[in-house]
């Protein structure tokens, strides 16, 4: 079981908290604290919106441990609409046509159990097609 | 990068040991590896070995064994001698090829052997498979149920997508691949693959088919390198020079790179190796390069410069993996990299003899690229 | 006075509903069980096989900020009532206001009162809102019910609920005029500590349950508040299939027209703890300012809250800023029974 390192992580993988660099305005994430592009310190954190885009996807048929039992699902690379580029499941995929570029928003979801059904649960961001466009 | 390294300083290879990439159900890691230590000292004509430089990927997980340096030297009939591992994912073997060059240009060591070795067969196949996903990001790639043939399934995706292609661009590449594993008697397949075959297969990572995956498998392999200066001519082995030797890496997670179709790591070790060896790329005569999977193998050649960007499925021209690569001979994914130098050099014996052979191993999707140029004088 | 009625008064300054994609129509059920057609009930939702209390509570109380309009930060509670809390011991509370970007400063609670939690978790928000003693706090109720193979439950045990955040009644979309619990020791229907699937009494689960509960609640609400049937624009009763509240609503002289948008069990089925939250959310999805909505929750074992609201003009501003009731009702993926006992976790892996 490994509580402390998932307790660490909680607020990026539940909520999309990111971090803005205060030198170049760039938002990170993963957050680092060192930004990514232009190598100064960036320990400022950023609620991203978890709008975005799909720019890669694959179907995995079969699932790594602690996965298994969910497979078949789908694996993204997410183009966030502020920039940044994440890996995350899609969730909640009925009839509508997965495909590049589909626009996608975050949900907050079990990722998996740590280690079995005696671990703590594992909640984080996955994505899904866009429910219902709300005005901002 | 300039170097002022003379001919003479430079690391040669004097002698080569491998196994057939299989399933060795009944046989340990270390004994694996120091079968292969034996057969490329006995090759090299027994001479006084300094260190033994190894890779490997994971054995930690898939053996639970740690500091392997002191296993598989003492196995090997080895006391007291200086023995560490190298682990780089996929380029593990190659970055032990390194060290051994490091060491032994340094003066440091007179004579090393860099040993590749993976023990998949210990497990059940579903945990090796997993052990395969170390290579990912675990909090950010392999939390989210990411495997590693799944990242290399991502940039396969968004490279038919930016190129208007689809999957049947790694129909030939693999075909082809198993064609020149059936010349390699190290290889774990050598009956090919029937384009029937290949045409049924299922995709556990769309667009990725079955057989556009590098078969996971045991494996060990050796060399041994020595200065060029020291080597005594006249013995059965004809010794290889190494030209060059250089690593770089990039971004282990793709999501993290403003480029995902450009294997940056891969267009910066071979430059850098280029230079080292005063070489154009133009002028070498052979390519061995890194295919865990058909896009790494695409990629790889488009990050190279052998094929401009969306082009690199075409490479039909190219001398390139004689020995079949990953795909055709079976992935021992930490001694991969030593089958490739041990594959180069089959290629400088062999007839007609090319004079350079460019040799380069990728660790995870590109993250690690270790570049090699071998010279047959 | 039975009326519990806080110091101050206290509204909804933002409401979320979640119910989940999947369906399974009640034939399919039968299909697998009797081999002949189901009852009223259509079919009901069914919980992704990544979702539970905490995820669905999350992405409510996500849309009831949203609708809200205030920080995170300054809700002072999230209390959560459900049947279905993930973990027996450990509180859904802490995570779920983790992921809304709650403060540490706050209270976390996981109430448990069978199908009334989450109007349980609302009146105690009530108070504390009303008390003075937080500005806001957020009330819900959310459930993913089972219900055992075969059993009549396993028709209508559904998942859904929704979100309420409480706060001062000058800032809020609906009024909160009062409230009134009533309770006794009624064994109708319940879980053991480690029991999968809750027991119940069969026909006991309807009159001296049911009914006397959210009768007993309704008649004194109406009595101690002085009001009629007629009074309310809508209604909305716990539903566990579609006749309870349809018999309740007729015999207290409700119309079908004030209990319709209220009542979602025909389409999505008994949601539990979710039921009167979320028919409450799809209710004020439509409601007009002025208009006076009744609410009668009832939970097994066993006990009733009745209270009602006034919806006010700020109702206009807030809807459309959440995904509707209706937009989570309208996006259904329908799965037969295999695929429903795949993501229910009712295929044993003896793991």
């Amino acid at each position: 079981m490994e509580n402390p390192r998932h307790w660490r992580l909680k607020k990026q993988r539940y909520a999309l908290v990111g971090e803005i660099c205060p030198h170049c305005a760039v938002k990170i994430f993963p957050p680092r604290d060192v930004c990514p592009e232009c190598g100064l310190e960036a320990k400022t954190s950023y609620q991203f919106s978890g709008k975005g885009k799909i720019y890669s996807y694959t179907k995995m048929t079969d699932g790594p441990a602690g996965f298994r039992q969910n497979a078949p699902y789908f694996v993204a690379l997410i183009q966030l609409n502020e920039g940044p580029m994440i890996t995350a499941q899609l969730t909640d995929v009925g009839d509508e046509e997965i495909k590049i570029g589909s626009p996608v928003e975050m949900v907050t979801r079990k990722l998996r159990e740590d280690g079995d059904q005696h671990g703590a649960i594992l909640y984080g961001y996955k994505f899904r097609p866009v429910l219902q466009e709300v005005s901002a | 990068m300039k170097t002022n390294r003379s001919s003479k300083q430079g690391p040669a290879i004097t002698g080569v040991g491998r196994i057939r990439v299989s399933e060795y159900w009944d046989r340990s890691i270390s004994s694996l590896a120091a079968e292969a230590i034996r057969l490329a000292v006995s090759n090299a004509g027994d001479p006084p070995i300094d260190a033994i430089y190894i890779g490997n990927a994971f054995g930690t997980i898939l053996s639970r064994q740690a500091n392997l340096g002191a296993l598989i030297a003492a196995q090997s009939g080895y006391r007291h001698l200086e023995s560490s591992t190298f682990e780089a994912a996929g380029a593990s073997g190659a970055a032990a090829v390194r060290a051994a060059c490091l060491a032994v240009e340094s003066g440091f060591v007179g004579t090393a052997v860099a040993v590749g070795v993976e023990k998949i067969s210990d497990v059940v196949t579903s945990e090796a498979e997993d052990a395969k996903n170390l290579t990912l990001n675990y909090e950010y790639e392999t939390a989210q149920g990411l495997t590693a043939d799944g990242q290399s399934a991502l940039i396969a995706a968004r490279y038919l997508k930016t190129y208007d292609q689809d999957r049947s661009i790694f129909r030939s590449l693999v075909l082809n691949s198993y064609e020149n594993a059936k010349k390699n008697r190290y290889s774990r397949n050598n009956a090919g693959l029937s384009p029937n075959v290949y045409d049924r297969q299922s995709c556990p990572a769309a667009p990725l088919g079955l057989f556009d995956i590098a078969q996971l498998s045991d494996g060990a392999a050796a060399v041994v390198i020595t200065r060029a200066a020291s080597v005594e001519n006249g013995g059965n082995f004809r010794p290889v020079r190494i030209l060059a030797s250089a690593n770089a890496t990039s971004q282990l997670s793709i999501h993290d790179r403003h480029q995902i179709l450009v294997y940056s790591a891969a267009a910066e070790s071979a430059s850098c190796a280029l230079n080292q060896a005063a070489i154009r790329l133009k002028n070498i005569d052979a390519f061995e390069l890194s295919d865990a999977t058909a896009i790494d193998l695409i990629l790889s050649l488009e990050a190279i410069g052998l094929c401009r960007p969306g082009f690199g499925w075409k490479a039909d021209r190219l001398a390139l993996n004689q020995g079949g690569g990953n795909i055709g001979r079976g992935n021992p994914t930490g001694a991969s990299g030593i089958y490739q130098i041990a594959e180069a050099i089959d290629w400088l014996h062999g007839q007609p003899a090319p004079k350079t052979v460019f040799v380069q191993a990728l660790g995870g999707a590109a993250a690690t690229a270790i570049t090699h140029i071998l010279a047959s004088e | 006075m039975k009326l519990l009625k806080p110091e101050n008064p206290v509204g909804i300054i933002g409401y979320g509903a979640y119910i989940p994609r999947y369906r399974i129509k009640t034939t399919e059920i039968a299909r697998v069980w009797r081999g002949e057609g189901a009852g009223p009930i259509r079919e009901k939702s069914v919980p992704g096989p990544d979702e539970d209390t905490i995820t669905m509570s999350i992405e409510a109380g996500r849309n009831a900020l949203a609708r809200a309009r205030v920080a995170p930060e300054s809700i002072r509670a999230i209390w959560i009532g459900s049947e279905s809390h993930p973990y027996a011991v450990k509180p859904s509370g802490t995570i779920v206001a983790e992921a809304l970007g709650a403060d540490s400063s706050i209270s976390a609670a996981d109430f448990e009162f069978a199908c009334k939690a989450g109007t349980e978790a609302l009146i105690a928000g009530m108070g504390f809102v009303g008390s003075g003693m937080a500005r806001y706090m957020m009330a819900i109720g959310m459930d993913t019910a089972q219900g055992k193979p075969g059993d009549v439950l396993e028709y209508t045990a559904a998942a859904g609920g929704g979100a309420l955040i409480l706060g001062p009644a000058a800032e809020s979309a609906a009024v909160l005029d009062g409230a009134y619990s009533y309770v006794s020791d009624t064994p109708d229907f319940w879980r053991r500590q480690t029991a999968k699937y809750p027991e119940h009494a069969q026909r006991f689960t309807g009159e001296p349950a049911y009914f006397d509960h959210i009768g007993h609640a309704l008649r004194t609400y109406l009595d101690e508040t002085g009001t009629t049937a007629k009074d309310y624009a809508y209604v909305i009763f716990h539903q566990p299939n579609a006749k309870f509240p349809q018999k309740i609503a007729k015999e207290a002289g409700f119309t079908p027209d004030q209990l319709a948008p209220g009542l979602l069990s025909p389409f999505i089925g008994n949601t539990y703890s979710g039921a009167v939250p979320l028919g409450l959310c799809a209710t004020l999805d439509i409601a007009r300012p002025g208009d006076r909505i009744l609410a009668v929750s009832f939970g097994s074992g066993a006990g009733s809250d009745a209270f009602s609201l006034t919806v006010t003009s700020k109702i206009d501003e807030v809807r459309a800023l959440a995904p509707t009731t209706q937009a989570y009702i309208n996006r259904r993926t329908e799965i037969d029974y295999a695929v429903y006992a795949k993501y229910r976790e009712k295929i044993d892996f003896d793991r």
